[in-house]
């Protein structure tokens, strides 16, 4: 199941983020990026956005490991006229050491400069991008931000319901986990409310209306497959209960990698005043728990918990 | 409204319960009164049962009984001494009392439940508030009348043993009533609420809640602190509503000639703080009157975490300052230094 090729209730923002990309007006900045809380669909936005309609020439540009200035500047080495540039991955282009800003720096000044020529599309979760705005002038590059808001009730049931059907298999939503006490509860509330409305209805409870939190818990609710009919039952616990009990200076940490969008060692030594080693063992410690993700030596936050910690940083007041 | 609605009824309840104990106390002392004076003044004459009784019916058809005069329906019994009281006068204003007071205590309970309950009506909120001190005040009340009624007459030395302990409590709490004065200030004056950082002399924290007596604030490490409403309003004291205030750091830095450099130190210092909340733009100003000075202000994601920001700043700032950018970034900085040759 790919997210991307399925896409309910943005038609809007698309419609919007199209009209930008292919304006013609010489000198105007053909810039748009999509910001939303990690896991409302900017990558899905960005594909349909892409396939909208048929762009003279795209050009995919995707970081999955620190960036330097030169690998900034490669980007801009070959510049045709009218092209659009997928930039993912925008979170790469910052670290916390000495200089750590020029990459993204370096960027934002290479697109400015173009003055139009090419269009570039760009995505990244709304606590990082709140941050590099204050790095570099991002906002004046990218003067068209589109903010994806999570989708509601209604939206998030159709959202998951087209991607189910891309499976061909009917569904049916079982309540209860099968003892009798369950059964006469889950009877009693079919009385009040249907159980697919009733499902749709604590699926968007758990998940705040993120589209890839749902899909989550959607697959974790299969009971199993009989006759070609999907049988889903209760939704699982949500992470987000435990995630809001953390003690605060786990959230501080994971604040931190949050709005940089990755931590290494040494970065968390510079944030946090400590010894490389202490730094390591730190962050292996919250890999351990299951927060981050190592990759070749860099931490990210698990995919699973990103829009959970969203919520609960945006209930701290910590995201503008 | 609807809680409002049944703790109306639960009071009228009460004080339908406790009215008629009340008109009995009323009654009473009327009753014992006129007693006194008729014992007092004109003692009946008590008469020869021979000479005044009337003559004994022969038959129940003949039952026609002059009205009695008043004093038969007074007169003590023969069997029961005149000079003792009748034994439920005092039963009844006691029971009264404490009947009273057990009313008093379920409403309490019933509006305090019903406010602890009620978290989206601010209004009636208040009301159930001001309903459950009041109420407390007069069940101070009817204790205290309770022990006043349980005096036996003629003990004075009991009611002045009373005073002297109140006033010697009174003299020994009077800080207390300054607190919950200033307590009552506060209250009115809505400026100090949860979640505020407050400043003031020798004490600063985020607010965490607040009594009659005291404020409770958690500093910048995290401790509590209990501080006495009376310093609250007794001295000149900073507010900030929260995180989205502004935070301010002097920092000296000293044997730095490059403005523009040192600039560019101080706020790439505060943008990669983790105390700072991201997307707050900080501002870097440097004091004309001392040029080594300059003041930083910016946005911390909550201001208990003003101690490890500032701390932490002036060493930032110094990395910052002794990190030699890479030659091709160089290249765009014009030099001072005389080409060679």
């Amino acid at each position: 199941m790919e997210a991307g090729d399925v896409l309910t209730g943005r038609n809007e923002e698309i419609r919007r983020a199209e009209a930008v990309l292919s304006s013609e007006v010489k000198g105007r900045l053909r810039s748009v990026a999509l910001v939303g809380v990690d896991g409302v669909g900017k990558a899905a936005v960005s594909s349909a956005i892409v396939r909208s309609r048929r762009w003279k020439n795209v050009k995919r540009v995707v970081f999955s490991a620190p960036v330097t200035v030169e690998d900034v500047d490669a980007i801009f080495q070959e510049a045709p006229e009218g092209q659009l540039v997928v930039v993912d991955g925008l979170h790469w282009m910052l670290s916390m050491a000495p200089g750590g800003f020029d990459p993204l720096r370096r960027f934002v000044k290479g697109i400015i400069e173009e003055g139009g020529r090419r269009r570039w599309l760009a995505h990244g979760a709304v606590l990082f991008w709140n941050f590099a705005s204050t790095v570099a002038p991002l906002r004046d590059a990218f003067p068209e931000t589109i903010r994806l808001e999570p989708l509601s009730e209604q939206e998030l049931q159709a959202a998951v319901i087209a991607r189910h059907r891309l499976s061909g298999f009917e569904h049916s939503f079982d309540r209860g986990d099968g003892s009798p006490i369950e059964g006469l509860f889950a009877r009693s509330a079919t009385r009040i409310r249907r159980p697919y409305d009733q499902y749709f209805h604590e699926l968007h409870e758990a998940t705040g209306g993120l589209v890839r939190d749902a899909l989550r818990l959607w697959l974790a609710s299969i009971r199993g497959i009989q006759d070609d009919i999907v049988h889903v039952g209760p939704i699982p616990a949500s992470s987000y209960a435990r995630v809001r009990r953390l003690p605060d200076d786990i959230l501080v940490n994971l604040y931190q990698i949050a709005r940089e969008g990755w931590m290494d060692a040494a970065g968390q030594a510079r944030l946090f005043r400590l010894d490389v080693n202490t730094a390591q063992a730190q962050l292996s410690r919250l890999a351990h728990l299951g927060l981050l993700e190592e990759r070749e030596g860099s931490f990210v936050i698990a995919v699973h918990l990103r829009g959970v910690l969203g919520r609960v940083f945006a209930e701290r007041g910590w995201v503008l | 409204m609807r809680s409002l609605r049944g703790s109306g009824l639960a009071l009228l309840l009460v004080v339908a319960v406790t009215s008629p104990a009340g008109a009995q106390l009323l009654d009473s002392p009327q009753w014992q009164s006129d007693q006194e004076d008729q014992s007092a003044e004109s003692p009946p004459v008590k008469p020869e049962p021979k000479e005044t009784a009337p003559a004994k019916p022969k038959s129940r058809t003949e039952q026609r009984v002059p009205e009695p005069p008043p004093w038969i329906a007074k007169a003590p019994s023969p069997t029961v001494p005149a000079e003792e009281p009748p034994p439920t006068e005092d039963a009844n204003t006691l029971l009264a009392l404490f009947l009273s007071l057990l009313g008093v205590g379920v409403v309490l309970f019933v509006a305090e439940r019903a406010r602890s309950w009620i978290t989206t009506n601010i209004p009636l909120r208040r009301v159930l508030g001001a309903l459950v001190f009041v109420l407390r005040l007069v069940g101070l009340g009817l204790l205290l009348a309770i022990v006043l009624d349980l005096v036996p007459g003629g003990q004075d030395w009991i009611l002045w043993t009373l005073l002297v302990l109140a006033l010697v409590v009174g003299w020994s709490v009077r800080d207390l009533f300054a607190d919950v004065v200033a307590g009552a200030v506060l209250a009115a004056e809505r400026r100090v609420k949860k979640g505020m950082w407050v400043s003031g002399d020798g004490f600063q924290g985020t607010v965490e809640g607040r009594s009659m007596r005291a404020t409770w604030l958690r500093d910048g490490q995290g401790h509590r602190l209990t501080v006495p409403n009376r310093a609250m309003v007794g001295a000149p004291m900073v507010y900030d509503a929260g995180s989205d205030a502004e935070h301010e750091v002097v920092v000296r830095l000293e044997g730095y000639d490059d403005a523009g450099k040192v600039r560019m130190a101080l706020t790439d210092a505060i943008l990669s703080s983790p105390w700072v909340l991201a997307g707050a733009t900080p501002v870097v100003l440097r004091d004309p009157a001392d040029p080594v000075v300059w003041r930083v202000r910016t946005k911390l994601l909550e201001p208990r975490f003003s101690v490890h920001f500032e701390g932490e700043l002036l060493e930032r700032v110094e990395d910052l300052l002794r990190h030699v950018p890479e030659p091709e970034e160089r290249e765009t900085v014009p030099s001072d230094a005389a080409p060679e040759g």
